[in-house]
């Protein structure tokens, strides 16, 4: 157990390590080392009663504000993600249709998309929540058109020879035969909906973490700066991890499969 | 040249685009939009026409993708080594795992005061921004492609008396190579919006994203940034599409095991 | 096309775009430091950051009019996106001199973001130039009215926000930076009054003219009046660093500018050249309220900014602004 634990941590203690030496050289304002980031941190969010697990108001606010917004759109990208990357997938003729609009609207770069978010949706939560869904839906489509074509069609046609209906071999032939792929997809886009959430938040709001962001930069509060990107990160960090276990868990039986098949 | 099949594609594809601009168009003079915060797209492409003949966008769409070329390439082989070093190398893909996981969900337009500092030079900047955030989707790709490589397959190989490199080379990434293309793709579209943001929200002025800012900062020409950001989106498009040919073009032999 | 060949074929192709790629690279670092030419100056290639707006029109003309070429300069402007965008810039040299409001400069040299010096004044407010509107429907009638309420404004913790600040104040009425102000930029100002997202928003023009003119927006109250009459607004600042080593460049981009600021009271003379640089329009620009373009730098002036941060908390302790200037100007 512990063997596992240094095997995933040693550099990472490392990396840290290295920052804090590299840092406090270069003396460079831009660069706080991560004794000084630590600190900002502790003082932006973390200096609340051991009750609440040290989180003080601003963090309440701010993480319940942006974690909303977050998992809200992330949640619509993945139904119609999936759903749409399905239909897309089975059917040829839709694919054909839809596929030049859809390759065009995910070309486009979000934050120019964001002042006409803004007057549709006002300078609201749904702005946020759209922004960022609209944002991620995309890979969600993408992976799961892609893992829907790539099943075997020799599974499919033994489904059908045992007389299950099409809407039984999507659900027990082609779906689950795209989950990696699908899960993949939602990973992805976990990520871009993390990156998103601080580009909604840049533009009109007054907590979240984007929004202490940009205060952090406009104030030249640079170790600040540091803390939220650190979060950010460790945010990132904590979400995969989980949809990691989630992911393993509903795909043990896949690897299972794959060897023992000889 | 053109077969049956291309044209009823082009064709469907072509019913689509009317469809949707049809319906924008509609939405728009029903009055469902205020007609004069967002332009109907009739308007739109009337001024995303007289982009086309506009030296200072042309300018700045050869700078965009410049910087995004660059950048892309970086990303590809930074993505690829690194995938597969992580991928085979089992415990530096654990230990570099956490840190592979937190740097992913970094968002470039956080990072951007930092490259500034770091790289006095506008461009290096737009192409570390724009390789750091299209690294993450080739990486993981790779690493879950050469997850998902039929291990008997390996292991057949090996029995034979072939090297582990060479396992890699025969059976690993011709069996991940189309995955890896898709992440490339999803990684293209990635760097083409974070260069644009970029330019955007910290450049010199040059680029699509330079244009918009120009624009934007001197008055709402809201028809003219829609029209640049249609522009971009167009771009886009037909960067994926190029992929997506030479994906087919390239993987044809795995197109085939698998029904369309 | 065997696997193998065309694995191959694939492999060298990115093997040759890399190469072209980081060709392409390293031809496109384009800072040159050119040595100092026969005029004594240590460097003649400058860049120097700008915004297309109405307070930098004396820089353009000085470009234009080619004044800064009299002086042995070749001045090479880049467009920023905003006063904050300076200081980053600055600091990784991909910049040598910047426009940028007082305020950013100030709270980055005081948090030891950067080690600012000030090179020239730009612009200061007038009449007009710098407002607080509301929707023409809006049931906010005086400034008393605005407590509590939401106000849009181009950056906080910045010159917008210490202005209103330092305006409402004296009535009564106490704004929060963080939960009275929203960041957002000038073209969506426009959207966010319509639907009513924020009660009021602070502006600059060309946009204090154009929410009149399509909202039917109402000025509120002029944020050049009283204890903010004739504020400095912008100017011209560059690091110690750059100043410390190259003072022959600074004091000839100083003649050539004052010469420039001076021309720029003349208020015809922008309204011809701001076409040029930005995209208003001519018959836009004949309609603009316009501010002043001190040719001087103003210790008194600059250090009123100091202290009026101070007042507003936008600074911890007291600047004495004479440590920051670059002196040599007229």
């Amino acid at each position: 157990m512990t063997r596992r634990l240094f095997a995933r941590s040693w550099l990472v203690v490392l990396v840290i390590a290295a920052w804090e030496l590299v840092t406090r050289a270069a003396q460079e304002s831009y660069f706080p080392p991560p004794s000084k980031i630590l600190p900002a941190l502790r003082q932006l969010w973390f200096d609340g009663p051991p009750s609440h697990l040290f989180l003080n108001d601003t963090a309440v606010d701010d993480f319940s504000a942006s974690l909303g917004h977050l998992f809200a759109g992330w949640l619509l990208a993945c139904a119609v993600g999936v759903i749409v990357g399905v239909a897309i997938g089975r059917s040829a003729p839709v694919r054909e249709m839809v596929e030049p609009v859809l390759e065009f609207m995910r070309a486009v770069p979000t934050p120019t998309l964001v002042p006409f978010f803004i007057v549709l949706f006002h300078l609201s939560a749904t702005m946020q929540i759209m922004t960022i869904a609209f944002g991620i839906v995309w890979p969600v489509i993408l992976n799961t058109a892609d893992g829907v074509r790539g099943v075997d069609p020799l599974q499919i046609d033994t489904a059908r020879v045992f007389g299950i209906g099409p809407v039984g071999r999507l659900f027990t032939v082609i779906l689950p035969s795209a989950m990696p792929k699908i899960f993949a997809g939602l990973r992805v886009s976990l990520g871009f909906a993390l990156i998103l959430m601080v580009i909604a938040e840049l533009v009109g709001s007054t907590e979240g973490l984007g929004a202490q962001l940009i205060n952090a930069e406009h104030s030249f509060e640079l170790p600040t700066l540091w803390a939220v990107i650190v979060v950010l990160g460790l945010l990132g960090f904590l979400f995969n991890g989980a949809l990691l276990l989630i992911e393993r868990h509903f795909l043990a039986w896949h690897t299972g499969a794959r060897r023992s098949e000889s | 040249m053109i077969s049956a099949v291309s044209r009823r594609r082009a064709l469907r594809g072509l019913a689509g685009i009317a469809g949707a601009v049809g319906l924008a168009e509609l939405v728009s003079r029903t009055g469902l939009v205020d007609q004069t915060l967002i332009p109907p797209i009739s308007v739109v492409l009337q001024r995303a026409g007289g982009l086309f003949t506009d030296p200072e966008f042309t300018d700045g769409v050869v700078a965009t993708l410049e910087g995004w070329a660059t950048g892309l390439l970086l990303a590809v082989a930074a993505g690829v080594l690194l995938g597969l070093l992580l991928g085979e190398v089992r415990w530096l893909g654990t230990a570099a795992r956490p840190i592979v996981e937190f740097c992913r969900t970094l968002s470039p337009v956080s990072l951007i005061p930092l490259a500034i500092v770091l790289f006095p030079v506008t461009f290096q900047m737009k192409v570390f921004l724009t390789c750091f955030a299209a690294v993450w989707p080739i990486l993981i790709n790779t690493l879950y492609a050469l997850r998902d490589v039929d291990p008997v397959a390996k292991e057949t190989l090996r029995s034979f008396g072939f090297g582990p490199l060479a396992v890699l080379w025969r059976v690993s990434l011709p069996a991940a190579a189309p995955f890896i293309t898709t992440g490339i793709r999803i990684a293209a579209s990635v760097g083409l919006i974070v260069i644009v943001s970029s330019e955007l929200l910290a450049g010199d002025g040059t680029g699509i994203g330079g244009y918009i800012m120009t624009t934007q900062s001197s008055g709402g020409h809201t028809d003219l940034m829609l029209a640049a950001a249609l522009w971009t989106g167009i771009l886009g498009m037909l960067v994926n599409s190029g992929l997506v040919q030479l994906e087919r073009r390239a993987f044809r032999w795995h197109d085939r095991k698998a029904a369309a | 096309m065997s696997k193998p060949t065309r694995r191959v074929i694939l492999s060298s192709v990115l093997a040759v775009a890399l190469a072209a790629s980081s060709a392409a690279c390293s031809g496109s670092s384009d800072k040159e430091s050119s040595s100092g030419s026969g005029s004594g100056l240590e460097k003649t290639e400058i860049n120097v950051g700008s915004m297309p707006v109405a307070d930098t029109a004396p820089l353009q003309i000085a470009v234009q009019q080619g004044l800064f070429k009299a002086e042995g300069l070749d001045v090479k402007l880049v467009t920023i996106a905003g006063g904050a965008d300076a200081i980053p810039k600055l600091k990784g040299g991909s910049l040598d001199i910047s426009f940028g409001n007082f305020v950013s400069f100030l709270g980055a040299s005081s948090k030891k973001a950067l080690d600012v010096r000030f090179v020239a004044e730009g612009f200061q407010s007038a009449a007009g130039t710098h407002d607080v509107l509301v929707a023409k429907d809006s049931p906010i009638r005086s400034v008393k009215d605005l407590a509590g309420k939401k106000i849009g404004v181009n950056t906080k913790r910045n010159i917008s926000t210490l202005l209103i600040k330092a305006t409402l104040e004296p009535s009564g009425v106490k704004l929060d930076d963080d939960k009275n102000f929203v960041e957002m930029p000038f073209p969506s100002m426009e959207a966010a009054l319509k639907s009513k997202s924020v009660d009021a928003v602070q502006a600059v023009e060309p946009f204090v003219t154009q929410l009149q003119q399509s909202l039917g927006a109402r000025v509120l109250v002029d944020l050049s009046q009283g204890p903010t009459a004739s504020f400095p607004i912008a100017g011209y600042a560059t690091t110690a660093d750059f100043a410390g080593k190259n003072p022959k460049t600074i004091a000839a981009f100083q003649r050539a500018l004052s010469k420039a600021q001076t021309m720029a009271t003349d208020h015809k003379v922008v309204q011809s050249i701001l076409p040029s640089y930005t995209k208003i329009t001519p018959q836009v620009a004949a309609t603009l309220s316009y501010g002043a373009y001190p040719s001087t730098l103003s210790a008194t002036r600059l250090q009123r900014v100091a202290d009026v941060m101070q007042q507003y908390g936008y600074l911890s302790e007291k600047i004495d602004i004479k440590t920051l200037l670059i002196a040599g100007a007229s």
